[in-house]
């Protein structure tokens, strides 16, 4: 059974059905694509996953979400805990206060880290990861808010996999990244799924083309087909799903 | 609107390969009446137009890959497209083939035919058919025709089998050296013929995956 999953969840918010009747495991170590429009559901689901989604405003939620087999929204459970291990990186990442060594190693502080030597290696360990360690190396003292904002989405993804996490969980990655920008940060986000799990939500099929082993695709809330990616570029099992990935709009 | 300007990049794509299509029918057509009434000069223009046929090869390949480089279909589109490219190929094969039947034609030339001539004409007739039906099952997304070209295969290949052993006979029987000649390169376009319909019956099986996604080439390896 995977880490992270949710039965039959559903989430109110403001008296509109955000989702409902959501099943799906998110296995380890892949790329997840949660496709979708605006209103089909999956950014809500998405930051429902650790529990951001009730920082917009209550919510009323039913079935449940697991994770490693703890109920997410269970009063019991510990927020932060969750957070730590199941970490959002905002679509359009902002640089912290202070320097860039100091926004890579943010979510170790935050954890408690204060050993120098440790910090620096998991720091180093997490730039090259994104492939940044050459170029940034002799940078790190300088403010994260000098850097190009280009290069923000693969600082924020080495700031994630420097905490070590189980999940990563991300909305439209690279949205507005030039193309060689994008293509190293796509290629950044297969690595990271060696070790860890990646769940995307676009509305482009494009991306998770290059991205995602397995694609949800929701529509009006629901999940409409859970499938291999390379099948349903090729061939999906429901209309529904053809019909969005091939731009038929109605 | 970017949807918009896909259909019509497909719509002009299959139009080129109905086109491509129709020409290699026709082309089939002649060679074998080339054949039947001896008439070397259709025969040579049968061999002339084969470049035709091969610029539309080049000219289907370029729109596809236009598409793919614009749109990067997905699904029915991407099925479409690797139906259409996949589908060229097989027609430029055969207008090949047609090519050689005509070719053999002028081999034989004025030479007397060595008998009446039934099958070849009647199985070239029928691999016509298989040829519209593949088209028209294109256009008609009709999965139920496309699928009944391997049908109509078979009945190909029993013809060739009975001309195989036909035809080998007056070769074996020997003495008239130009009778053994003859048989051979009759031999040849029944050859030429069962290989055309092999192609149309890989169309079919291209048609049948653009529709369905299934994979009837190598279906176990495939599906």
């Amino acid at each position: 059974m995977s880490e992270l999953r949710c039965h039959d969840l559903t989430v109110v918010q403001n008296g509109q059905t955000l989702f409902s009747n959501v099943t799906l495991d998110f296995p380890g170590q892949q790329v997840i694509g949660l496709l979708g429009d605006r209103n089909s559901g999956v950014f809500p689901l998405l930051r429902a996953l650790n529990r951001m989604l009730e920082l917009d405003g209550p919510i009323d939620v039913s079935g449940q979400a697991y994770y490693q087999d703890k109920e997410i929204y269970s009063r019991r459970t510990k927020v932060n805990v969750i957070r730590q291990m199941v970490v959002t990186i905002p679509t359009n990442p902002l640089p912290l206060p202070g320097s860039i060594y100091d926004h890579v190693a943010a979510g170790l502080k935050i954890r408690g880290w204060s050993r120098p030597v440790a910090m620096a290696e998991r720091v180093e360990a997490a730039l090259e990861a994104v492939r940044l360690w050459d170029r940034l190396r002799p940078l790190l003292n300088q403010p994260a808010a000098s850097l190009s904002p280009e290069l923000m989405p693969r600082l924020a993804l080495a700031a994630a996999l420097a905490a070590k996490p189980t999940h990563i969980l991300w909305a439209e990655p690279g949205a507005g990244l030039d193309p060689i920008e994008s293509d190293l940060l796509f290629d950044a986000i297969r690595r990271a799924a060696q070790e860890h799990t990646l769940i995307i939500a676009t509305s482009q099929i494009q991306h998770l083309a290059r991205l995602s082993d397995i694609t949800v695709f929701m529509q009006n809330g629901e999940v409409v087909e859970v499938n291999q990616t390379a099948r349903i570029l090729e061939r999906p099992n429901e209309r529904a799903t053809e019909l969005f990935i091939t731009e038929h709009f109605a | 609107m970017p949807r918009q300007a896909l259909d019509a990049a497909l719509r002009r794509t299959e139009q080129a390969l109905l086109t491509m299509g129709g020409l290699v029918e026709k082309s089939l057509h002649l060679a074998i009446q080339s054949l039947l009434e001896q008439d070397l000069a259709m025969a040579r223009q049968i061999i002339d137009g084969d470049e035709v046929i091969d610029q539309w090869e080049v000219e289907i390949e370029k729109q596809c890959l236009q598409i793919i480089a614009a749109h990067q279909p997905v699904a029915r589109d991407l099925r479409g497209v690797y139906c259409i490219i996949r589908s060229i190929r097989d027609l430029e094969r055969m207008g090949d083939l047609t090519s050689n039947i005509a070719e053999t034609t002028l081999q034989i030339g004025s030479t007397p035919l060595i008998k009446p001539l039934i099958d070849i004409p009647n199985i070239a007739k029928h691999i016509e058919g298989m040829v519209q039906t593949c088209l028209d099952s294109f256009v008609q997304q009709d999965e139920t025709a496309a699928r009944s070209v391997k049908e109509m295969d078979d009945i190909v290949d029993d013809t060739y089998h009975y001309l195989y052993d036909e035809l080998l006979g007056f070769v074996a029987e020997g003495g008239d050296s130009r009778r053994a000649t003859q048989a051979v390169n009759l031999l040849f376009v029944a050859r030429y013929l069962e290989r055309i319909a092999d192609h149309a019956t890989n169309i079919g099986e291209n048609v049948v995956y653009y529709i369905t996604g299934e994979r009837l080439l190598h279906a176990d390896a495939a599906n």
